[in-house]
């Protein structure tokens, strides 16, 4: 209390605490890997000094909310928005972990080195999520990438995982080429790195500033297009996705969704951004349309189920895009769509990996026939999950669409908003076929079927406790989501 | 300096066909490399421009990026390699849609 530093804001180091300490405990984790005899007392211990990292990370976050500030020659600022979509991985990051926990011997090989690749990933997202800088964006989106190729092709002998990580890499990395071009330009056009001065600067006699902006944007457009998976720039998800070990595709399904958000948020909602305000929402709009449709319609005819949740995020990133694009109200309904996203999705990656223990990873839609039948409590966790995704009332799905379709519409994208219900309308099929199989008497199955562990049970009902409190009392998550989003959304109605 | 901004945005567009067209896998790494070179080159220019060292700090931080990215990227290759028989992205056929 008597320090000073109370009253002037943060300190330097308190502000990058979160991402020292995740670096450090990968240190810890990853040096432990190297020494390791492999038992089964060992990896438990170095997953439990794991979930410590993200618990000191997400207490380092808690002390900086409402107490904005910035440091590193302003590369890293907190603000309520950055602090919230940091503790938002965090937590999703901590669940991940808390999920394997009952599964050190299936994932034993490479079980270091996948506990301190995660915690690296979630330092970049930290990192991107409290970005204040072009420099900081940059390096904290490539961290969290690295990390999640080489997270993605964690089972190297599986020909499917080295494969899908070949192209998540190589998509990835032309991504970063193209956001790495476009900070460059942005740089060139304005004169500063600085996202909050991101300004169009002063005219220079030689060259004409208006060009380097629009190329500026465009190859930034381009590069977080791929980021968050938005149409055409998709491919790699079913991929990525599908490639990756069930735990690590909830974890980018999660953790890195909420930073590529992140990042297109702070980025469009610059004054560089909102100089071109117009001209970005038409060109987003399009891609929001074009992402909703085909994730949706992709989706309906997948029979592996994570390519299947793959297409739907997909289509979730269409629907979130549409509060990208809505100055008013807009940035803060994707905040809260993230929050209620974020538990349905590693819910549900959870039913596959709990079901999936005795045997290699189950992931067709086939393998879930007749499991609410042999495990009710985990059917009806799926139910609500499946409820949540389509947007059912009294889930946290619901509110959440309700919000981006109003902000929507509010600022007049009334044909975008009724397309985005349309096509929820017909994930409803899809979704409700996962529901159908669950209760239909099964003919064959090789799942698991002792109990649940204590760590998977904890997950699944945070997971549905958090889903149905955002779908019946929204109102302090979405006050603070908004409040959070509301000096980016100034920027643009200036 | 317009001309090594040309410059740049060539190099860049030659990488990115190179990534496009190329069907080798180390072709398409070293077309990565190209392509970010070209915004490496990019950034120099600015950064000379405004006489500012702000550009050319991140230009160096980038180098150690793309080096990062392309360790990831040749092990990746050597795995698909020892799975497959040769570094071909025709020879990716396990997913598909």
């Amino acid at each position: 209390m008597l320090a000073p530093t109370f009253l002037t804001g943060p300190a330097p180091l308190e502000l990058a605490l979160a991402p020292l300490v995740l670096v450090i405990t990968a240190c810890v984790v990853l040096a432990a890997a190297l020494f390791r005899r492999g038992s089964e007392e060992e990896r438990l211990v170095t997953l439990l000094v794991a979930l410590g990292g993200c618990a000191m990370a997400f207490l380092a976050l808690l002390q900086l909310l409402d107490r904005p500030g910035e440091a590193f020659a302003g590369e890293i600022q907190a603000d309520n928005f950055g602090v919230y979509t940091g503790l938002l991985a965090t937590v999703a990051t901590g669940l991940v972990l808390l999920g394997v926990l009952g599964h050190t011997r299936r994932y034993g090989a490479g079980w270091g080195e996948a506990l301190s690749l995660m915690l690296l990933s979630l330092a970049g997202i930290l990192l991107v999520c409290m970005a204040g800088g072009l420099l900081a964006l940059f390096l904290g989106i490539e961290i969290l990438s690295v990390a999640a190729y080489g997270l993605t092709a964690l089972t190297r002998r599986r020909g499917r995982s080295v494969e899908g990580a070949l192209r998540y890499l190589i998509l990835g990395a032309m991504a970063s080429a193209f956001l790495l071009m476009g900070i460059a330009f942005a740089y060139g056009a304005t004169g500063t790195t600085s996202i909050a001065a991101l300004a169009p600067a002063q005219k220079l006699a030689h060259l004409d500033l208006t060009a380097l902006e629009l190329l500026a944007l465009g190859f930034l457009l381009v590069g977080l297009g791929f980021k968050i998976g938005a149409v055409p720039f998709h491919t790699w998800v079913p991929d990525a996705y599908e490639g990756a070990p069930t735990p690590i595709t909830g974890f980018m399904a999660s953790a890195v969704k909420v930073a590529a958000f992140a990042a297109i948020l702070r980025l469009v909602y610059t004054p560089l951004g909102t100089a071109h305000l117009a001209g970005l929402q038409n060109v987003l709009g399009v891609l929001a349309a074009l992402t909703m449709v085909l994730g949706n319609l992709v989706a309906l005819v997948q029979t592996n189920f994570k390519r299947m949740l793959a297409y739907s995020s997909i289509a979730h990133t269409g629907y979130m895009l549409l509060g990208v694009i809505s100055p008013a109200g807009g940035p803060g309904a994707v905040l809260f769509y993230l929050a209620a996203y974020v538990p349905a999705v590693i819910g549900a990656f959870m039913v596959l990996v709990i079901i999936g223990r005795d045997t290699e990873d189950l992931e067709e839609l086939g393998d879930l026939r007749g499991l609410a039948r042999e495990h009710p409590a985990l059917g009806l966790a799926m139910v609500v999950f499946m409820l949540s995704f389509i947007g059912v009332p009294v889930t946290g799905g619901f509110t959440a669409k309700l919000a981006v379709f109003s902000a929507a519409v509010d600022n007049g994208y009334v044909l975008l908003a009724v397309l985005g219900i349309v096509m929820s309308v017909v994930s409803v099929a899809y979704y409700l076929n996962v529901v159908r199989l669950m209760y239909i008497p099964a003919a064959q199955r090789s799942w698991y079927r002792g109990p649940a562990r204590i760590g998977e049970r904890a997950i699944l009902a945070t997971a549905v406790v958090v889903l149905l409190v955002l779908g019946l009392v929204p109102g302090e998550v979405l006050e603070g989501a908004l409040d959070a989003a509301r000096p980016l959304e100034l920027l643009a109605l200036k | 300096m317009s001309g090594y901004l040309a410059l740049s945005l060539a190099l860049f567009s030659i990488g990115a066909l190179g990534v496009v067209l190329r069907r080798n896998l180390l072709v398409m790494l070293i077309s990565i490399e190209v392509m970010l070179n070209a915004a490496i080159l990019a950034l120099v220019v600015f950064s000379r421009m405004y006489g500012s060292v702000d550009g050319r700090v991140m230009g160096i931080l980038a180098i150690a990026v793309a080096a990062g990215e392309v360790a990831v990227g040749l092990a990746l290759v050597i795995a698909f390699v020892r799975l497959r028989g040769r570094p071909d992205a025709t020879a990716m056929d396990l997913l598909k849609w």
